[in-house]
């Protein structure tokens, strides 16, 4: 029992400290609750409506999730088009090189003058986002195979040319691609989530990060700050599965 | 330079009258390979200058004959093979296959291949592994024949494991066990033990003479070890230096079938040392016995 | 050959790339929110709005450098620690993680009232750039060579020293890439930071100009946020040459 303690303090003392820090400044700083709420207030304002909440979170993540999602399929079937035309190779790297330098989230409110207010822009901007790098993740998955696997594929005949490409892409190629998919899957999943809450809070309608700015209109920070800590959690948690997926399957997938 | 027996490099290879000795020919499959003044040139990056890595290599191989290829490395065993293989283009002379190319041996699938890199696939399970040979066909797989290969390799309990489980010694059984799925008429083996320790590999050899007596089949074994060449093969070739030719052939006279008390023999131990010393003379090694 | 032809195709795709914008700001293809490339620059030169863009940058910039400035002694430090004791170790992966997948704009709440709007983007410009450093840091320093780490102890030097002498060293390239995604995470956390009510900075005028309709103002202003981190990016890879020359 002590042990478990031990051990759950030196996992976690990183947030224990931002937990006790918070509650310290709200003490020690004598600031007016309805500015800084406490930890306690914070979760009773959860608590108080969890169907507000969840209506909330549920828009932000099935937003988020479905353009990650939509962003993987769109990079991996680019990227397989690509890999049986290089010259289409040709045409999306300079335009991945050129997408990467532009900070894609000053580009929002662009996005929402140009696409309108609604989830088809968080959608959108997602897109933006994801495609490119889980093309270049993809693509190199696509070309990884060893030789030995390449020369053993050649022994059977099956090389990607003619009729054999198919069967090649689709029982070596693509199984090959799966650990970088999922590498791609980690390295967005928190940055589709952020992208989301800002879009949300530039437009003013629904989801977590509208409740975020709405909440401090009414001056209600403790809900404000419910809605931040919700995202944060499902971002952390997000993150956590997706690495945890990849850990799991890079260990299969490597021998 | 001193050493016993100095055979000379012969050009022209017949195929040795009677490769096989006990009850093997009543069995024996696979098809016959030709090779004639076959020659391997490689161009280097920079483009102009070029690596001869085979030289003028002659001989012939008889249908369900077992071969070894030993030599420095470097003398180009692993080309010869991969060109016979159909996965290396030849630059000079002439590769038939039962009067075939041997692309068309591939087109057919009719080639098995095990390498020292074993090439399982991680994702698919022991038994899927060895199905995948039916599937690059386009065959539905012969699942009683997978049952009885894996038998043979002992790995029965573990049909259903991912590769990632096994030991070295059991992908290498895997590999084996897929490369003979389809019943190969050709078998080529490029040094599929060479990643494994002196005990299991002694192992292996025992296993594969096992499974290989189950079904002969004209095969090739590149391989570093001269035990292993000999106690496996009917002739052992012994390759010399870049470019690579054939230095040598020597016929193995042991009967089958061979276990590893083979190995104690009187008549394996004086073949061993002789080709041995001469392996040595070929690597330059000779002044210093 | 192959270079030239490279370059032949960047430029014709360039070329073509901004032949279309200009004609699907001139035809209105893509609706009024899409603004011809000609009207753009007119617009950016007119001095009013040039002096406007001008003073939005400077004082995102300077945001973003008071940032990036801490935010990187800041995770750099905090990484160090954990090899010097190493009982933070567990903890401060975990830690990681979390601040890892931390949306940078749920910290805005917080923000607001406890350091004030006007200090928010530095500190938002700051907390994204402690967030890549403080991973880049830790990930540098988990690599550590085990023969030269094995020297050390065989030599009985302490942690500080391993620390100093081999594993900050070899964490310096890790680190290096950390900071050069730093300046771009340090301008774009300024810019979420200014949406917070910030006086001025072009997330300001990102955002009024979004309300208000000003289609050359968003763009133009989106584009300067764009140069910002473009620039500061290559600034800091001309340095991180600069180190590996020397280093070499």
């Amino acid at each position: 029992m002590k042990t478990a303690l031990l051990q759950l303090i030196k996992h976690y003392w990183g947030i224990a400290l931002l937990v006790f820090a918070w509650q310290a400044m709200v003490m020690v700083s004598g600031f007016n609750e309805i500015v800084v709420p406490s930890t306690i207030m914070v979760i009773q304002a959860l608590v108080a409506e969890p169907l507000y909440f969840l209506h909330h979170s549920a828009y932000t993540f099935s937003a988020a999730i479905g353009g990650l999602m939509l962003g993987i399929a769109l990079g991996l079937l680019f990227a397989s088009l690509a890999w049986l035309t290089p010259v289409l190779d040709g045409v999306i790297t300079p335009a991945t090189l050129l997408v990467r330098s532009i900070p894609i989230v000053a580009f929002i409110p662009i996005v929402i003058r140009l696409a309108g207010y609604g989830s088809q822009t968080i959608l959108l901007v997602t897109v933006m986002l994801t495609f490119f790098p889980c093309y270049v993740f993809a693509l190199t998955g696509l070309r990884s195979p060893s030789k030995a696997h390449q020369d053993f594929f050649a022994s059977l005949g099956c090389r990607p040319s003619g009729l054999a490409t198919w069967r090649f892409y689709w029982r070596l190629a693509l199984p090959s691609a799966v650990p970088n998919l999922l590498t791609a899957l980690r390295l967005l999943a928190p940055t589709c989530v952020l992208v989301a809450l800002v879009a949300e809070f530039l437009m003013g309608a629904q989801g977590l990060g509208y409740v975020m700015v709405r909440a401090r209109s009414d001056l209600r920070m403790d809900v404000s700050w419910a809605a931040a800590m919700l995202a944060t959690v499902f971002s952390v948690a997000f993150f956590v599965a997706a690495s945890r997926l990849e850990a799991h399957l890079s260990k299969v997938w490597r021998h | 330079m001193s050493f016993d027996a100095p055979t000379p490099p012969p050009t022209l290879l017949e195929p040795s009258p009677a490769p096989c000795t006990s009850g093997q020919a009543l069995t024996s499959t696979g098809r016959p390979i030709t090779l004639r003044s076959v020659g391997k040139t490689y161009a280097l990056d920079d483009g102009q200058s070029t690596v001869r890595a085979i030289d003028n290599v002659s001989m012939d191989i008889a249908a369900g004959e077992f071969i070894a290829i030993i030599g420095p490395s470097g003398s180009g065993k692993s080309t010869l093979v991969r060109m016979i293989a159909g996965l290396e283009e030849i630059s000079e002379g002439d590769i038939t296959i039962a009067g075939d190319s041997p692309r068309a041996l591939i087109a057919q699938q009719r080639l098995g291949m095990a390498m020292q890199d074993h090439g399982l696939m991680a994702w698919l399970s022991v038994r899927q592994n060895i199905a995948l040979p039916f599937r690059l066909s386009g065959k539905v797989p012969d699942e009683a024949r997978i049952d009885r290969l894996l038998q043979l390799i002992g790995l029965a309990d573990f049909a259903d494991v991912r590769p990632t489980q096994l030991s070295g010694g059991m992908k290498q059984r895997v590999s084996l066990a897929r490369a003979l799925v389809l019943e190969p008429d050709v078998l080529i083996l490029d040094e599929p033990f060479g990643a494994l320790d002196a005990v299991t590999r002694r192992q292996m050899n025992q296993e594969l003479q096992k499974i290989w007596a189950d079904k002969p089949t004209t095969t090739l074994l590149v391989t570093h070890s001269l035990e292993e060449a000999v106690l496996l093969a009917d002739r052992v070739c012994v390759m010399s230096p870049r470019p690579g030719t054939i230095a040598s052939v020597h016929s193995v006279p042991l009967p089958r079938p061979r276990t590893l008390a083979t190995t104690f023999d009187e008549t394996f131990r004086q073949l061993v040392a002789s080709i041995a010393k001469e392996f040595d003379a070929i690597c330059g090694l000779g002044d210093a016995l | 050959m192959n270079r030239t032809s490279r370059f032949a195709s960047w430029c014709i795709g360039f070329s073509l790339l901004i032949f279309f914008w200009e004609l699907a700001g001139r035809e209105n293809w893509l609706g009024s929110a899409w603004p011809s490339l000609s009207a753009l620059f007119a617009f950016m030169q007119d001095p009013s709005s040039a002096a406007l863009l001008l003073r939005s940058s400077a004082d995102t910039a300077s945001n973003a450098t008071i940032g990036f400035l801490l935010g990187s002694l800041v995770g750099f430090t905090l990484a160090c620690s954990g090899s010097v004791w190493t009982g933070l170790g567990p903890g401060l992966a975990t830690f990681a993680t979390f601040v890892n997948a931390t949306p940078l704009i749920a910290l805005g709440p917080l923000l607001i009232v406890t350091v004030g709007e006007e200090v928010t983007p530095a500190a938002t410009a700051g907390l994204a750039v402690f967030f890549s450093v403080f991973i880049a840091t830790l990930s540098g320093l988990q690599d550590t060579n085990r023969d030269q780490s094995d020297v050390l102890s065989i030599y009985g030097s302490g942690k500080i020293r391993a620390l100093i002498c081999v594993r900050i060293p070899n964490a310096m390239p890790k680190v290096m890439d950390g900071l050069k995604l730093g300046t771009t995470a340090a301008v774009l956390g300024a810019i979420i930071g200014e949406w917070f009510g910030a006086p001025t900075g072009l997330g300001v005028i990102l955002v009024s100009a979004m309300q208000n309709f000003q289609i050359e103002l968003l763009w133009a202003s989106a584009l300067c946020g764009t140069v910002l981190s473009g620039l500061s990016f290559f600034l800091l890879a001309a340095i991180q040459t600069q180190f590996i020359k020397r280093l070499v």
